[in-house]
């Protein structure tokens, strides 16, 4: 019993620090300035600076809890992973797929405990929750449901109606994912997924969220456009020679010259500027021109009297 | 409730908080009920499990947690988990 007891002590003792080391590098250990008096009994020690330092060797203690109370559901779609903040969902969507739970990455829809009209209506039997206080609708909705929770809780989350508070840093991408995948092999470890001893294949770095900008420039990189051919350098002056275009039309006349303009003077005006063919007749003194009458207007007729009008 | 010959006569026994002793009534929808798995010596979940209750006045209160703290290594150094 003593050296079996010592070889799990062993055991056990190794991977709980190779954990505690993950967890380091992850920075599980740093909380936030401020502190629930609920979460005081997690924190180690206060920094110079005001920040809280999580005592990593309960947060494990509370992730094997954890780990028991998942296991003990005999059905694994009934538990609910959820997380509203960004960082945590492809962390809750690794975590479903490895340990059967069902994942909710994104908005809650209020009314999904509670609303049984709902298409996405469900009634768990447990509710993980990557941060109480973004993710606090499903929490209140849990606590009209008889829905036990386990949450991630930073030293300042609020541990209203949380039934297991795992004491983390929940706002670091590397912190959640590194929890989760922590969390995940507790739980296949504990089912005999993952048989005792052995390493788990499925890295931590899946549980990590990634940018939608580093997902492109990854993408990018590789797919490099393909090199096109060198273009050809066309040998412009041996096509466009100049004895290839011959003058097939003869030369056009030549333009007279002003020599041949001059043979015809224009007519020079005298210098009174008067036309002596153009003008009238000169009236010879004491003839007065005869008077024509003028024609059509005397001989008019009267306009006829309009009979209708008066 | 029991009678003056001791049997009991109620046909509901309503459960009870296991932090504060307080009576989990039916209309009380914020308790509930954690089953905490046994494992073996390899580390392996042997289909038995521990069961609290918790009355929604205590999980109202933030209390939940170091309650369930406080039972789980009470029963944790009992049955030598």
């Amino acid at each position: 019993m003593a050296a079996a007891a010592g070889g799990g002590a062993v055991r056990a003792l190794s991977q709980k620090e190779q954990d505690i080391q993950m967890m380091l590098a992850a920075d599980v250990h740093l909380g936030t300035k401020n502190c629930d008096f609920q979460m005081e009994r997690y924190a180690f020690k206060r920094r110079t600076d005001g920040i809280y330092i999580i005592n990593l060797g309960k947060t494990w203690e509370k992730l094997q809890l954890a780990a028991r109370v998942i296991v003990a559901i005999e059905n694994p779609q009934d538990i609910i992973v959820q997380s509203a903040r960004p960082y945590g969902q492809r962390a809750v969507l690794k975590f479903a797929q490895y340990t059967g739970a069902h994942a909710i990455a994104g908005r809650h829809t209020p009314g999904t405990f509670t609303n049984q009209l709902q298409t996405s209506f469900s009634e768990p039997r447990l509710l993980i929750l990557t941060d109480p206080r973004t993710d606090h609708q499903p929490i209140k909705e849990s606590a009209l449901g008889n829905i036990p929770t386990i949450a991630f809780c930073d030293t300042d989350s609020p541990m209203r109606y949380v039934d297991i508070g795992i004491p983390a840093n929940n706002k670091g991408r590397n912190s959640i994912g590194c929890l989760f995948w922590l969390l995940a092999r507790m739980v296949l470890q504990m089912r005999g997924t993952i048989l005792p001893g052995h390493k788990w294949e499925v890295m931590v770095d899946l549980f990590f969220y990634r940018d939608p900008e580093e997902a492109k420039e990854q993408e990018e990189e590789a797919a490099v456009a393909p090199e096109f051919a060198a273009i050809t350098d066309y040998q412009g002056a041996d096509q466009w020679g100049g004895d290839q275009w011959t003058s097939d039309v003869t030369a056009p006349p030549v333009a007279p010259t002003g020599a041949d303009w001059g043979a015809a003077p224009a007519p020079v005006p005298t210098g009174d500027g008067w036309d002596q063919a153009g003008a009238p007749a000169p009236v010879v003194d004491g003839t007065v021109p005869p008077l024509v009458a003028p024609t059509g207007w005397d001989q008019a007729a009267p306009p006829p009297t309009a009979q209708g009008w008066e | 409730m029991q009678n003056e010959e001791g049997k009991t006569v109620d046909l509901y026994v309503p459960r009870k908080c296991s932090a504060t002793n307080r009576i989990i009534t039916a209309k009380d929808h914020a308790s509930v009920q954690i089953n905490i798995g046994h494992l073996d010596a390899n580390g392996l979940y042997d289909g038995h499990f521990t069961t609290f209750a918790l009355s929604g006045f205590v999980r109202a209160q933030g209390d939940a947690d170091s309650s369930l703290d406080r039972l789980w290594q009470k029963k944790k150094a009992e049955i030598k988990q």
